[in-house]
């Protein structure tokens, strides 16, 4: 009798159990909202992002929308988590082809293939680029430029009579002027790979544009003397005190502080920053200008953004390709430049930003130094992480500059 | 069900071996068998057997990262013991006998202990920043322009300072293991080592410390564990590749950055993250039973009972 009466008892709490379960999905009737979800991976993007998807919930009233800002230094690694435990956001930027998450993502099928899907008819062969593998586009391209520029303090450079250098003897006077007067000339984060990266670029850009043409082509080596030579002018600045008493305990957000609190004359980092330092501090009078060349051209440092891809196994395809659409079109184009202050990368999308227009003035354009590394790696081989695992130590002299321009080398083809 | 009849005990044991099982046993024996493939976390996994333990002792590069971090732990694990521990114990003395404001001082000690690691990372950045942070803002207004430094940029200062602001955090966990010791101490026994004119320092060795045995023994191995596990607060002031030149590079980093972080040439590798985390598993386990063994042995005049009391 007690034997039947558990069972009966177990039964019934079965009963109960999956009618619970099953009971959600009845109520809603086939009628639950769709809800997708964004990541983003650093807090610069966020004013855009967030008046972009409400522009697109606008027009979409039965498509919800949430983002999620993370931190660049652990963006990839909560992706990778969560795509392992299939629980990805809908949409997810990445780095395009600049890194290799991208193509890695799409040897582990995690990200839907948008060719034909979405038009990019209007975009640039470069911006193209960035989103594309094999011929298939892998995400949607970005609004924007993202070059690098010199942030200058004007209240600065007036109080000691210095001007916008016109070649780079130049600048290398004002930096010189600026540190005898007891200012930090040019914040600058050593701390962290990206930070130079952005900070070396436009000098190897002022002082070897030949070797960035030829190596864009593939017919110069990384361990030129030319790329050698910029190498050691960043290394000889830091020496003279040009970056302040230790920029190698600086990192991005610090550098970019000490800039917006007045501290620093200059700072070169990306133009995607154009818009932090006056957030920091609305007070701030700035200005920006290229590092010209010995003859007083100006480079400009061209990589384009990537935008965002759709995750594979999204539970709501059709909206998430809505959404992927709407991002690619120049309306959602030029609100996300309107909002990050940042260079258009796209015809049609247009700025009237001061600052911008002084961060673009230019003579002629250039490739990036990371984007050379990422093209002309060995099969098998990752100098774009060696570059951003090691890039450091030359600051911190645990290499030389022959030591890391030859490790590198070795690494392309 | 007989079975649990005619052996109740069995009945006590089982939720927490399958809570055990679940939750220890099973991630330990997943972790291993992904130790032997090589995959990125999706897509397929492919069979390379010991190859990801080879890369990890044997390749150039791999290897010297991997020894400089454990390294690393085991100097901060000697620094727990060494000289963390000592004065917990020294705190936690002062606190019982309460010195003058002894409430206030608990409550300083205690204070950071509650802050999250990531806020103390976040404020130790801010404070040593070389060009706007406290310290060298201090130094240059008092005329030490000299000791101006880069601090965390620094790789020679980098570790010991990083070593300071972990226990400035954490010193009040072990403290207080040491303090609720004390409290447990019978005063009879104080006060008949005071009739019989034991100074504070007799006091201290022949009645105190060694009532402190069961304190000492969790504190020795807990700290260990902690020095072994380091990760938060070397994350947040020296990011993923730990610091400049690696200097404050550290097992859990190490394992961070290549299980998620693609240092794995370009790639993820939870194969290889899989690799590191039993490696480091079983370093942590043999020191554990080392200390247990050794600990107990010691403490209990060699009569051979192993159980921690």
């Amino acid at each position: 009798m007690k034997k039947i009466l558990y069972l009966l008892i177990a039964v019934l709490v079965l009963c109960t159990t999956f009618s619970a379960f099953g009971g959600g999905t009845q109520d809603t009737g086939g009628m639950e909202p769709v809800r997708l979800t964004v990541w983003e991976h650093t807090p610069q993007f966020e004013a855009s992002l967030k008046t972009t998807l409400e522009n697109f919930m606008a027009k979409n009233p039965d498509i919800k929308v949430e983002y999620e800002i993370k931190t660049p230094d652990q963006y990839y690694a909560l992706l990778a988590t969560t795509i392992q435990a299939g629980e990805a956001p809908d949409l997810f930027w990445t780095n395009g082809t600049a890194t290799t998450d991208l193509g890695n993502l799409v040897k582990q099928n995690a990200v839907m293939d948008l060719t034909g899907k979405i038009d990019v008819g209007g975009y640039s062969k470069m911006a193209l680029k960035m989103t594309t593998i094999n011929g298939k586009q892998y995400q949607t391209p970005g609004a924007t430029i993202g070059t690098r520029a010199v942030y200058y303090n004007k209240d600065i450079f007036k109080k000691y009579g210095l001007k916008v250098p016109a070649n780079f003897s130049e600048f290398e006077k004002n930096l010189e002027i600026l540190k005898s007067k007891g200012e930090i000339p040019l914040s600058f984060g050593g701390m962290f790979s990206w930070s130079i990266l952005f900070h070396f670029e436009p000098i190897l850009a002022a002082m070897a544009p030949d070797w960035i043409e030829e190596a864009t082509a593939g017919k110069a080596r990384v361990n030129d003397a030319r790329v050698k030579a910029a190498f050691k002018k960043m290394l000889e600045w830091g020496e003279k005190g040009y970056y302040g008493p230790g920029y190698l305990g600086v990192d991005e957000g610090g550098q970019l502080l000490a800039f917006s609190k007045g501290e620093a004359a200059m700072t070169i980092t990306g133009s995607w920053n154009a818009n932090t330092f006056n957030k920091n501090n609305p007070d701030l009078n700035i200005g920006a200008f290229q590092i010209p060349t010995k003859d007083g051209r100006r480079p400009l440092v061209v990589t384009y953004a990537a935008g965002f891809c759709v995750y594979d196994k999204t539970e709501y395809p059709e909206a998430a390709l809505k959404l992927a659409q709407y991002l690619t079109t120049i309306e959602s184009q030029q609100i996300w430049v309107d909002q990050l202050k940042d260079v258009p990368g796209l015809d049609g999308v247009t700025t009237n930003d001061p600052l911008v227009s002084e961060i673009v003035k230019n003579d002629f354009q250039v490739n990036s130094f990371y984007t050379i590394l990422g093209d002309f790696a060995k099969p098998g081989a990752t100098p774009t992480q060696l570059w951003e695992q090691d890039n450091v130590k030359l600051l911190s002299g645990m290499y030389t500059v022959d030591q890391f321009v030859n490790m590198l080398n070795d690494q392309m083809r | 069900m007989l079975r649990f009849t005619r052996k109740p005990y069995l009945g006590f044991i089982f939720p927490g071996f399958v809570i055990y099982t679940v939750f220890m046993i099973v991630p330990l024996l997943t972790a291993v068998y992904y130790s032997f493939f090589q995959w990125s976390g999706l897509g397929p996994k492919i069979f390379i057997g010991l190859e990801n333990y080879r890369s990890l002792f044997f390749d150039e590069r791999l290897s010297g990262i991997f020894w400089n971090a454990l390294g690393n732990n085991f100097k901060f694990v000697g620094i727990v013991l060494a000289i963390i521990m000592p004065i917990q114990l020294f705190i936690a003395y002062w606190l019982d006998v309460k010195i003058i404001g002894y409430k206030f001082h608990r409550t300083i000690i205690f204070l950071p202990y509650v802050i999250s690691s990531t806020i103390v990372g976040f404020l130790t950045m801010l404070v040593f920043n070389p060009n706007i942070g406290i310290i060298n803002t201090f130094l240059k207004y008092v005329g030490l322009d000299s000791h101006l430094s880069a601090w965390f940029g620094d790789p020679r200062r980098a570790f010991p300072l990083v070593s300071i602001v972990i226990a400035w955090q954490g010193i009040a966990a072990g403290m207080f293991i040491f303090l609720a010791n004390l409290k447990g101490i019978s005063q009879n026994i104080i006060e008949a080592s005071l009739i019989d004119g034991a100074g504070r320092w007799q006091r201290f060795r022949y009645i105190i410390l060694p009532s402190l045995k069961p304190s000492l023994i969790n504190n020795i191995i807990l700290g260990t564990i902690w020095g072994l596990t380091q990760f938060d607060i070397p994350f947040v002031v020296g990011g993923s590749q730990g610091g400049v030149n690696n200097s404050i590079d550290f097992m859990n980093l190490f394992f961070y950055r290549f299980a998620f972080g693609g240092s794995y040439y370009g790639e993820t590798s939870m194969g290889f993250g899989a690799t590191i985390s039993v490696v480091l598993f079983f370093i942590i386990l043999i020191v554990a039973i080392i200390q247990i063994t050794f600990l107990t042995r010691k403490f209990d005049g060699g009569s051979g009972q192993r159980s921690i009391k």
